[in-house]
Order: C-alpha cells, then sequence, then structure tokens
C-alpha cells in the first residue's frame, strides 16, 4: 500500500460510469488490478489512455492466461507522467473468444496480440494482420491452453506407409541391430 | 620458330611469377588481417600458415563444381574468365626492373589501363547471368562503382604522364631516378602527393575492395555478384581479385615511387620490396574502415574526386609551365 | 511533345535470412525492393522458438530459473534476476543485501558485455570486416572468466535463486571484479578511438533513422532505443528495484534518435555500468547470501508483474501461481520481441546499407523474442 497506488486509486475515482464499468478492484503488489467486461475493454483502454488524471500512455506488456473454466487477458499499463501502475483483465471464454484489439490505440499491440491469438485462440477484432507469429501458418492447435499436452502430439509425427521391403531392408532387423560390441562396451581386461 | 619459342616461354615465366606472388598476396592478407584484430590467423599447414593458399588452391579444385540451372550457361562461365585474363595479362606490362619485363610498349600506360577497364564486363556479367536476386543487385553495384571511379583513376595519371613526358613505363621510372636536395628521392609521389591520393582511392574502388567492396559486402547480400560461384570458377575470381591488387600494386610503385630505383640491392629486390609495402597498406585499410553507402559513394566519386582530378591537372600544367622546360 | 507514360517497374523481393553472414541469429525478414530502395519490410520470426512458457508450466521454480537463462542468451543473468524478483514479490520475503550486492554486479557486468557485443556487431554490419567484432569477443572472454569463476558457466550461469544467490565469491573475486573494470576503461579508449570519430563511420550513422518519442512511445519501446530518442527512462532510477537506488549514476540520453545516438547511448552506458560496479564492490556487505527456503518453494496464490532494466530495454515477467510448486503461468516480457516488431515501419524507405545499419541498432538476440 504504497503512495502510488494510493494516488492510482484517487485517480481512478475520475472515472465516470458512462465511460466503463470497473467490474473489481483491488490492489496487488503495487499494481492496482482492474476487472472490466469484455465487451468495455476497447473503451477501458481508451479511457486509460486519454483520461487526464491518468495518462497511461504505455502498455508495456498484454499477457493470456488460460484459467480452465475461463481465459483471461491481462493488459498491463503504466503512466510515464504519473506513474501509475494498472494492470486491467478481461475474461474470455472458450466459445465466446472475440475482443477488440488494442493496435488502434498502441501499435505495441502488433505483435503481441498475435502471439497471444497462435497461443490461446483469442481473436481480436481489428487486428491488422492477425496470423501466426511464431509457430508456423498451419499449426494444430492453441498450445498454450491448458487441455494442450505438453509433448507427444501425435499429429506432427509422420506416417510412414513403407515397409522395411520398400526401402531393401529384411523383414526380421534384429540381426542388422545386433552390435560387434561384447560386454556392454566395457573394455576387455 | 624461335621467335614462338620465346614467347610462350615468357608468357610460362609471367604466369609462373603472377602466380607465386598472388599465392603470397592472399597468405599476406590473412595473415595481416589477423594480427591486427589481435588473433594468429594460420598456424597449421606448413609452419604458421605457409603453405594455406596451396591448400586452398587444391580444396577449390577439387570441389565440385555447380551451375545452377537457370543461368545463361555462356556468360556464367564466361564471366571468370573476363576478369582473369585482364588481371594476368596486365602482368606483360610492368617492368620488373630495368632489364626484366616482358613487353615494354611505348603506350605502355594508356594500354594497361585500357585492359584494365573490361574488369568490370566481368562483374556485370556474373552478376546478371547467376540468376539470382543478390548477385543482379552484387553486379549493378560494382558496374556503377567501378565505371564511375576509373575517371578520377585516369584524369590523376595524366598528372604524372605531364611531369615525365612520356606513356612509357620504363622511362616514367628512369625519370624518378636521383635526388632532390640529396637525399629525398626524386619519386613522383613528391611531385604529385594529390594525384597519389585520388589515384590510390581509385585503386581501392576499382577492386572492388574496403572501403569500397559494396558489391561483396559480407553482412548485405552474401557474396555479391560471385554467390553462385563454386568450385574453381570461384577460385578464378579471387585468383583475379588479388592479382589485380599486386598489379595496380605495382603501378602505383612505377607511377610514384621510383620503381625499382634504390641504394645497394638489386632493382628487381627494390620493385617487390616496395609493392609489398603498398599491399599491405591496402590490407591495413581493409581491416580497419567500414564500408560506405552505394549513395555516399557515387557522391564521392561523381561530386568530390572528379573535379580533384581535374584541378590537380590544371595545378600540375601550371607548375610545369612555371618551371620550365626541363 | 513525347508523353511520359510511366515507366513501369517492379520491385524485387529479397530474402534476408534467416542464415545469413550478419551475426543477429535466425531472423528472416522479407523485403521489396526498388532498386536500391526498401519499399514493404515483412519480417517473420519464430524459427528459435522453443515453447519455453510451455515448459516453464510444466517445471519447478529452479528448473524455471535455469531454463529461463536461454531466452537472452547473451545476458543469463537478467533473466533469472527478474524471475526471482517476480517470485520474491509475491512471497514478500526479503532477500539478504550481499545477495541483492552480487546481483547488481553481476548484471552491470552483463550489460557491459552485452554492450560490448553489440559495438563489435555493429561494425561488422557496417563492413569494417570482423575486426570490432573480434575484439568484442575478446572483451568478453575476459568477462566469461570472470562469470566462470563466480557461477562455473560461462554463458548459461544459472546462478540466481529465488531468496538470493547460490554461491558465495571466491577469494579475489571482487579484485578480479575492479580489474576487469580498469582494464574495460583502457580498452574503450582504444575502441572509440577507432571507430567513434571514423568518417565514414559517421556518415553511415549520422542522420541515418529517426525514432521519435511520440513512435517510440507508441511502439512499446524500451531501453537504449528510447533514450536515444530523447526520452530520459531508465527503470533502475524511475521504478528501482533491488538496491540500485544506493547507487550514483547517470543516464544517458539523446535526442536525435538516429543510428549515431543509439550507438552513443551504448557505449555511454558502459561507463555507467563500470562506475556502479566499482561502487558496488566498495559498499558490498558481509552476510548471508540466501533466504532459508526449501529447495521446491511455493509462492501463495496470486499474480504479479516484475520488471528489471535489461540491456535490451524492460525485461519483465508476469507471474500466476495457484499455491503449487510449479508456476501456473509464467511469462517473460522480452524487450527484443516488442522492439522488433516496429520494424516494418521504420526500415521502410530506407536504403539496403542503412537497412542494415538500422537493424544493427535494434540489436536483436534472437532467444529473446522468440522463446
Amino acid at each position: 500500500m504504497d503512495e502510488q497506488t494510493l494516488k492510482t486509486e484517487e485517480a481512478l475515482k475520475s472515472i465516470k460510469s458512462s465511460d466503463f464499468k470497473i467490474l473489481e478492484q483491488k490492489i496487488n503488489h503495487g499494481f492496482v488490478d482492474l476487472y472490466v467486461d469484455k465487451k468495455e475493454i476497447f473503451k477501458a483502454l481508451e479511457t486509460l489512455k486519454k483520461n487526464p488524471s491518468l495518462r497511461c500512455n504505455n502498455l508495456h506488456c498484454i499477457s493470456g492466461v488460460d484459467y480452465v473454466d475461463h481465459m483471461e487477458v491481462v493488459y498491463h499499463l503504466y503512466s510515464y507522467n504519473l506513474g501509475h501502475k494498472i494492470a486491467l483483465k478481461a475474461r474470455v471464454t472458450k466459445e465466446d473468444n472475440e475482443l477488440a484489439s488494442a493496435y488502434p490505440l498502441w501499435k505495441t499491440a502488433d505483435w503481441q496480440e498475435r502471439e497471444i491469438f497462435e497461443m490461446y485462440g483469442i481473436k481480436f477484432n481489428g487486428h491488422p494482420n492477425l496470423r501466426n507469429l511464431l509457430l508456423t501458418d498451419d499449426f494444430p492447435g492453441y498450445p498454450l491452453r491448458k487441455d494442450f499436452p505438453l509433448a507427444n502430439n501425435e499429429e506432427w509425427l509422420l506416417e510412414d506407409t513403407q515397409t522395411a521391403k520398400d526401402y531393401g531392408l529384411p523383414e526380421d532387423l534384429s540381426e542388422l541391430l545386433k552390435t560387434n560390441v561384447k560386454n556392454n562396451g566395457e573394455k576387455k581386461s | 620458330m624461335v621467335n614462338v619459342v620465346r614467347v610462350l616461354l615468357t608468357g610460362i615465366a609471367v604466369i609462373t611469377i603472377a602466380l607465386t606472388n598472388v599465392l603470397i598476396v592472399v597468405y599476406l592478407e590473412r595473415k595481416v588481417t589477423g594480427h591486427m584484430q589481435w588473433r594468429v590467423s594460420m598456424m597449421r599447414v606448413g609452419k604458421h600458415g605457409v603453405l594455406q593458399p596451396v591448400a586452398d588452391a587444391l580444396k577449390l579444385m577439387l570441389k565440385e563444381d555447380i551451375v545452377p540451372r537457370k543461368t545463361d550457361r555462356f556468360l556464367f562461365v564466361l564471366a571468370p574468365f573476363l576478369i582473369f585474363v585482364p588481371a594476368y595479362l596486365l602482368f606483360t606490362l610492368i617492368p620488373i626492373s630495368p632489364t626484366i619485363y616482358a613487353k615494354n610498349l611505348e603506350l605502355g600506360l594508356f594500354f594497361f589501363f585500357a585492359i584494365l577497364t573490361v574488369m568490370p564486363i566481368g562483374y556485370i556479367l556474373a552478376g546478371w547471368s547467376s540468376n539470382s536476386k543478390y548477385s543482379l543487385i552484387g553486379g549493378l553495384r560494382s558496374a556503377a562503382q567501378q565505371v564511375s571511379y576509373e575517371i578520377p583513376l585516369l584524369l590523376a595519371t595524366i598528372g604524372v604522364v605531364m611531369i615525365s613526358g612520356s606513356l612509357n613505363l620504363i622511362k616514367i621510372v628512369q625519370e624518378q631516378q636521383g635526388t632532390i636536395f640529396g637525399f629525398i628521392p626524386k619519386w613522383f609521389i613528391f611531385y604529385q602527393p594529390f594525384g597519389f591520393v585520388l589515384f590510390f582511392i581509385g585503386i581501392l574502388a576499382d577492386l572492388n575492395r574496403s572501403p569500397f567492396d559494396l558489391p561483396e559486402a559480407e553482412s548485405e547480400i552474401v557474396a555479391g555478384p560471385f554467390t553462385e560461384y563454386s568450385s574453381m570458377k570461384y577460385g578464378l575470381f579471387l585468383l583475379a581479385e588479388y592479382a589485380a591488387l599486386f598489379v595496380m600494386s605495382g603501378m602505383i610503385v612505377i607511377m610514384y615511387f621510383g620503381g625499382w630505383n634504390g641504394p645497394f640491392l638489386p632493382p628487381a629486390v627494390w620493385f617487390f620490396i616496395k609493392t609489398y609495402f603498398v599491399v599491405w597498406f591496402g590490407i591495413w585499410i581493409k581491416a580497419t574502415v567500414p564500408r560506405l553507402r552505394i549513395d555516399q559513394l557515387m557522391n564521392l566519386g561523381w561530386k568530390i574526386l572528379l573535379p580533384a582530378s581535374l584541378l590537380n591537372i590544371m595545378v600540375t600544367g601550371l607548375l610545369i609551365l612555371k618551371a620550365g622546360p626541363r | 511533345m513525347a508523353t511520359t507514360k510511366k515507366l513501369q517497374t517492379k520491385t524485387v523481393s529479397v530474402n534476408f535470412g534467416p542464415q545469413h553472414p550478419s551475426m543477429h541469429g535466425v531472423l528472416f525478414v522479407r523485403v521489396e525492393l526498388d532498386g536500391e530502395l526498401v519499399v514493404h519490410v515483412e519480417p517473420h520470426i519464430g524459427y528459435l522458438h522453443r515453447s519455453m512458457e510451455k515448459i516453464f508450466e510444466n517445471s519447478y521454480y529452479n528448473q524455471c530459473i535455469a531454463i529461463s537463462d536461454r531466452a537472452d542468451y547473451l545476458g543469463g543473468y537478467f533473466n533469472e534476476t527478474v524471475i526471482a524478483l517476480a517470485a520474491e514479490r509475491l512471497m514478500e520475503i526479503e532477500v539478504p543485501p550481499r545477495a541483492e550486492y552480487l546481483r547488481v554486479i553481476l548484471m552491470e557486468l552483463t550489460r557491459i558485455a552485452n554492450h560490448i557485443f553489440y559495438w563489435g556487431n555493429y561494425g561488422q554490419d557496417l563492413g569494417s570486416f570482423w575486426t570490432t567484432a573480434l575484439w568484442a569477443w575478446r572483451e568478453r572472454e575476459m568477462y566469461y572468466d570472470i562469470v566462470e569463476e563466480i557461477s562455473g558457466y560461462r554463458q548459461h550461469p544459472n546462478y540466481i535463486r529465488i531468496g538470493g544467490v547460490y554461491k558465495d565469491t571466491t577469494d579475489g573475486w571482487l579484485q578480479k571484479v575492479l580489474d576487469f573494470c580498469d582494464e574495460m576503461e583502457k580498452r574503450l579508449k582504444i575502441y572509440e578511438n577507432l571507430v567513434t570519430y571514423n568518417e565514414i563511420f559517421l556518415a553511415r550513422s549520422k542522420n541515418v533513422g529517426k525514432i521519435t518519442k511520440k513512435w517510440a512511445i507508441d511502439w512499446g519501446i524500451t531501453g537504449p532505443l528510447l533514450r536515444c530518442a530523447g526520452v530520459k527512462w531508465d527503470l533502475r532510477k524511475d521504478d528501482p528495484y533491488s538496491v540500485y537506488d544506493q547507487f550514483e549514476f547517470d543516464i544517458p540520453t539523446t535526442r536525435n534518435g538516429d543510428c549515431w545516438d543509439a550507438y552513443r547511448v551504448r557505449m555511454d552506458e558502459i561507463t555507467e555500468s563500470i562506475k556502479i560496479v566499482r561502487q558496488a564492490v566498495s559498499k558490498i556487505p558481509a552476510g548471508p547470501i540466501r533466504c532459508k527456503l526449501p529447495m521446491l518453494v511455493e509462492p501463495p496464490k496470486g499474480d504479479t508483474y516484475a520488471r528489471i532494466e535489461g540491456p535490451r530495454g524492460e525485461l519483465g515477467c508476469y507471474l500466476v501461481s495457484d499455491g503449487s510448486k510449479k508456476p501456473y503461468r509464467l511469462k517473460l516480457r522480452a524487450p527484443a520481441f516488442v522492439n522488433l516488431a516496429s520494424i516494418t515501419e521504420f526500415l521502410k524507405d530506407q536504403l539496403i546499407g542503412d537497412f542494415i545499419a538500422l537493424l544493427a541498432i535494434y540489436d536483436p538476440v534472437m532467444g529473446e523474442v522468440d522463446r
């Protein structure tokens, strides 16, 4: 509860309910967490950027988190002039997964939203170029969701339809696999 | 009959001397650059890496010769020769000492630079026929650069011709015998310092060497016009480039540093000492400075060097007029 | 009387990378060239993507620290510190002061090494034929010797722990650090003589590119690139963490935002880092180097965001913990990733030579960009 968070809470009181509705507000280790409804996310970001007592001109991080029954998109905002630290959170679900993009306000949202899109499957409306960034263009699934396994993604194993005979190898490969190393590789004394 | 044999023997002698010196220059470049970068360069093949150029030549000869499919095959194969042949032909023109030379033409200087200007054609053809964007960019850059810098180069030599009064290379060296005031040798660099600077810059640009190595800019376009070449074709490029460096250094020595004139030692030894000094200076510049951008390069060539070389001619002419007949 | 029908030209599409001789790692930029002018820039990244964030969710915190070294592989200590800071903030524990000082010393030494590496690469990209690059590697050997002595590793140190650091210094290590600082100052003078006021270098860097304040803040650029545009912003002073508020140092800032300024800012930062290291070595207290914590740490439920000033910008870590021994979500906000997004706009309408120089001032480390 240092003085900066008190100042931020003071400044947040100047937000009218016509701008956007804060569902929940709490102080969290130096940041002020605000929960907003996902339909109002663009208005919320715009207000936080343009409101003269807030002036959060730095969007320095957008992250996605997958809590199993819903997903969250977290915007960390900072004000260079006034020092406010705000974390804006919006909840989406797997079925209802569209949000407004922050690109018109800050261009830095470009790649960060693309990464969230490809990892979580959350679509951002109004993004100029929403396609896969780090993964290949045809990657199946959304990796950072909790139901995506860490390894052994069987869809990516190449299928080998040729038999051993087609390669010119004998059917029984055990003869080939025998090695000449005796005694399990230990040196013969 | 004897004439044919004599011509053949001279040709073989020229090629031998040329290739030996080129191998030494290759070794020097890598070793000197290495030491300037605070590392030792080649130590394994032969003592201190002396046999490394031989090993590299063997490696290049034994590599697979790849000609990409969609290239213009005739031009692709022709381009290295258009660079190699002029570079080695120039060796026949420079005299190493008053008695060791292949051919002494009355128009030696003029013929020298006429052959030199064939080399840019090879670069353009290499860039064009490789059917690769990197090569094309490199080839065009090379063409623009070499053509624009040849003009101040040639204009700078006019100063030397005016002072020496002849285009014959041996006569130019003989004019530089003797001393002024007893101890300063009568080299043309003291008469034409400005012309020397222009000439040297022109040489660096004509040979695509740093700081003008834009066509071969490694970090930008891989190897420029030579990207698609492999095996001995690439070897020909490399040999031609270093041969041109050596022979142009020899030219600088003949025109500005007094050729083979010098006390005590035989003339041929002086010639080689001075030439290798100029070669070392070129390598020093390559290891030190970054490269110029294309528009800065063209700016320098056309807006600064060309007027400067014309100014050089005028000033030399005025001074000769004032000094009277020699 | 001749009609001037516009001459039809086509743009050439060239690939820079993913493998190329300039040493930035696997960055693939597809450019459309109109002659020598770059008309359209399209970066493709992801060649070094190792799904670190998924692996973080399946590893204990100590393992996360070891893995995160591989993100910004040139600045190992920064990644580890930011994760440790986030976890310590969640757990609300205090790190013993000796550990904090050691962290500061190592981070600043790594910053010096990083900026020297940038210097070497910058010269090499501009064409000084590996001279600067090899000299930079020689300095880094001195840095590696120091780091190897304290942490056991050269490049991926795995040294910082949640609650402190791993091992105390050996005898004479602090003296070695001071010797390194002295040597670095001497060599900086040599480097400045070679490169900084060289005519060609100036011609290639001055007035090449322009980063404006507004544009930089819009694109979320942080670090030396922001400071060269004129914004005097450094997390060590403006949002202090660890023990940085006990040191006296300056934030070098320049106004023009071109290549030359970016170079200048980074060179001056080396001098400032040397100052910080000297002050830290003289003030370092004796004491424990680690909190008493179990080996498998369990932060309480919650989420937090910690950020430090890395050599490329703001390195952040968003940590969501659910009370178990493995993080629920650990996201590394990599500065190179966020900075690199702006090259689509920044590198347009430049000549190819400038394109290379401007890409060099971003100083991207692909491990960080792709994770």
